[in-house]
């Protein structure tokens, strides 16, 4: 039943593993090493994915209606509430269903990518406690994830707007790529956070928590106003300007300054790269005290 | 190309790994850990803080290509946590491992299978966790299948699959690795016994290419597969060498002899037990008997046999470490049934001539049984213990010297 297999290579040719304690093993924050891995990870990254996904579908009725309807519903609620007089909401400047549905599917978007790293690592640790592969096909899994879920929501979205005879401008094709900061953003901060969230449970519900203040606190469901503190306080949030940039494109407003587009883009960059090399360094410590 | 046979592929160097007992205690390390990591300053790795304890003591050993080395110990001697260590999951405080070669891990068996996916699209997902590349899997996945025996079933989801089955399509999945490096860890407990042949032929046969390392609580297995054993306790090497039937020997010693245990109706109790010892020319209840290959054993034994019963059968059995019923013997055998003499004290006494059992220690079963229902007057299991030191080194249950000649 054996079958011949060719003749072993020699010494020379085998990939040699030394493992030593911490401080000595300078190849976990070797950047080739690191690059190097995540290539490797690129397979097993994509194959989680594919059967996280379809597992997911497999097992429900509505299937790709789990990934579009929270962010609509939460943005219907609001329409109703605008509507209904319950609340008053300013002049926005463009059909305000138009205006929350956007907002709240971006800033849904951005929570989803504060979570999705922790939660796929999460759920990789039983097979991380017993396995060795490359770490970084959890993340890749979360990011293939994030990608997925939105290219799903753009779908709806469209079919909204033409709906409510909302004319596209070619400025719209921007809003994915104004999105994809903003996601990376979310997922830098969300890299980041795994090593404190897998310590601590009550990292995750600070980030749940302070999550829905800054829904609130963010012109998301409301315009910016003219002045205020709440203005003062946005001048400085990141995710507003990651926010208006994107709507505005879809919405054909005229951005006034990519500036903090492209601020946003290098912060989310710097903070992925520590949150990726601290994820290295941290995982194999938790893995041993919070695995298996 | 037969040097390759003397590749030094494991080396593991005082290799030494704490861990920590208290949860909290043991976070608040891993975070102070994890800032050292980071700074030239201050060094835990040597000391043991507050609650740590030494899961693994400078352990230390070559392993070349189709050489093998039995890992045991009782649970939590560290066993598990070296593995992970020359796995590279955890980082030695101390020492270093240095490993050649694509490591094939029979660790986790069907990790990353997700039960609601097909046997099918679980191959591929276990296959990547296990490195396999897509191309690899596309060439292997018939081998895969066919090895499992899964059969049409292979297109059901692995929810319902049994355990074994499970456990089938996982091996078949490692089976496929070419490693240079096995690690092995307990991973045949289930299945049936058709399919654990077939898994520890694959094993023998895999191992003549790599440096194998087989944890496993089954001592037959360990002495079926290794070329050496390393007997761990509390982490440190209590016993290392080529030697396997002795280290095994070492590890049964670790346990406590199993308490008697009195079983059948209580019509006849035993009330004394003694083996002839060759030492003291005497009889001796104490467990102290040492035989030799070739030694008769003689059992003195005295029973307290009740009004009711008027004729019975005697019968003893003996067990190794392993539980392993090495042998039987039974006054039905030869024809011989017992009357009682009447109620009261009655004396007995076998002899087996030329025992030639393995090395080891024995566990002696007293029975008495009713001739026509052949119901359990008494059981007394582990009655009585002896030692046995065959001529030879031999993992066989049996060990003769035998009449050598060569013939034309």
């Amino acid at each position: 039943m054996s079958k011949k297999q060719p003749q072993k290579t020699t010494l020379i040719n085998l990939k040699v593993f030394i493992n030593s304690p911490a401080k000595q093993s300078r190849n976990v924050i070797d950047v080739r090493q690191m690059f190097a891995d995540l290539k490797a990870a690129r397979f097993l990254g994509r194959q989680i994915f594919i059967r996280d996904t379809k597992a997911m579908f497999r097992q429900s009725l509505l299937g790709f209606a789990w990934a579009i309807l929270p962010p609509f519903l939460s943005g219907g609620l609001w329409i109703f509430l605008n509507y209904s007089g319950a609340v008053n909401i300013t002049d926005t400047g463009i059909p305000y269903p138009i205006f929350v549905i956007l907002g709240t599917l971006l800033f849904d978007t951005f929570t989803q990518a504060l979570n999705a790293p922790s939660d796929a690592v999460n759920a990789g640790k039983s097979m991380m406690a017993k396995l060795n592969f490359p770490r970084e096909a959890l993340l890749l899994t979360a990011f293939y994830k994030l990608l997925f879920d939105f290219g799903l929501k753009l779908l709806p979205i469209l079919v909204i707007a033409l709906g409510l005879g909302f004319a596209l401008g070619w400025t719209a094709l921007l809003f994915p790529l104004g999105a994809l900061v903003l996601m990376l953003l979310g997922y830098g901060i969300g890299v980041l956070l795994i090593p404190f969230k897998m310590l601590y449970g009550d990292i995750g519900r600070i980030i749940t928590l302070g999550t829905q203040l800054l829904m609130y606190a963010t012109p998301i469901v409301y315009p910016m106003p003219a002045s205020g503190f709440i203005r003062d306080f946005n001048m400085f949030n990141p995710l507003y300007y990651l926010i208006s940039i994107p709507r505005d494109w879809f919405t054909g407003i005229p951005v006034v300054s990519l500036v903090p587009l492209w601020l946003g883009l290098i912060l989310a960059l710097i903070i992925l790269f520590f949150g990726w090399v601290l994820y290295r360094i941290t995982m194999p410590i938790i893995i041993e005290r919070v695995g298996a | 190309m037969s040097n390759t046979n003397n590749d030094v592929l494991i080396a593991c160097e005082g290799v030494s790994k704490k861990f920590c007992r208290d949860f909290k205690r043991s976070l608040w390390y891993g975070i102070k850990d994890v800032s050292l990591a980071f700074s030239n300053k201050g060094d835990h790795n040597r000391v043991l803080r507050k609650d740590e304890f030494w899961a693994v003591k400078d352990i230390s050993f070559e392993l070349r290509r189709g050489e093998c080395i039995g890992l045991i110990g009782h649970n939590g001697a560290g066993k598990s946590t070296l593995l992970k260590i020359l796995n590279g999951l955890l980082t030695p405080d101390v020492g270093q491992v240095t490993m050649r070669g694509r490591v094939g891990a029979l660790i986790e068996l069907g990790a990353g299978f997700n039960p609601i996916l097909t046997g099918r699209e679980n191959v591929y997902n276990n296959a990547a966790v296990l490195g396999f590349t897509k191309a690899e899997i596309d060439a292997k996945y018939d081998a895969i299948v066919a090895f499992s025996e899964i059969g049409e079933f292979i297109e059901s989801p692995v929810q319902n699959y049994s355990s074994g089955m499970k456990v089938r399509l996982g091996f078949a999945i490692a089976a496929e690795m070419e490693p240079d490096i096995l690690l092995i860890d307990e991973v045949l407990a289930v299945g049936d016994l058709g399919f654990i042949i077939k898994c520890l032929n694959r094993i023998s046969e895999l191992m003549t290419k790599t440096a194998t390392i087989f944890v496993s609580h089954s001592m037959p297995m360990v002495g079926r597969v290794s070329s050496q054993v390393l007997l761990m306790h509390k982490g440190e090497k209590q016993f290392f060498g080529s030697d396997t039937a002795q280290g095994i020997k070492e590890y049964v010693d670790l346990f406590a002899s199993p308490e008697r245990i009195n079983q059948g109706s209580g019509d006849i109790e035993l009330v004394k037990v003694a083996l002839y010892n060759k030492a003291t020319h005497s009889f001796v209840s104490d467990h102290s008997s040492l035989l030799e290959t070739g030694d008769d054993l003689k059992l003195r034994f005295t029973l307290d046999i009740k009004d009711k019963v008027s004729d019975f059968n005697l019968g003893i059995t003996m067990f190794d470490a392993q539980l392993r019923e090495t042998l039987s013997s039974s006054s039905r055998f030869v024809g011989k049934t017992f009357k009682s003499t009447g109620a009261g004290q009655q004396h007995f006494e076998i002899t087996l001539p030329h025992i030639i059992l393995a090395s080891g220690k024995y566990a002696v079963t007293l029975v008495a049984s009713n001739p026509t229902t052949d119901r359990f007057y008494m059981r007394v299991t582990n009655c009585i213990y002896f030692s046995m030191k065959a001529i030879g080194i031999s993992w066989g249950t049996a060990v003769v010297a035998g009449e050598w000649a060569q013939v034309q």
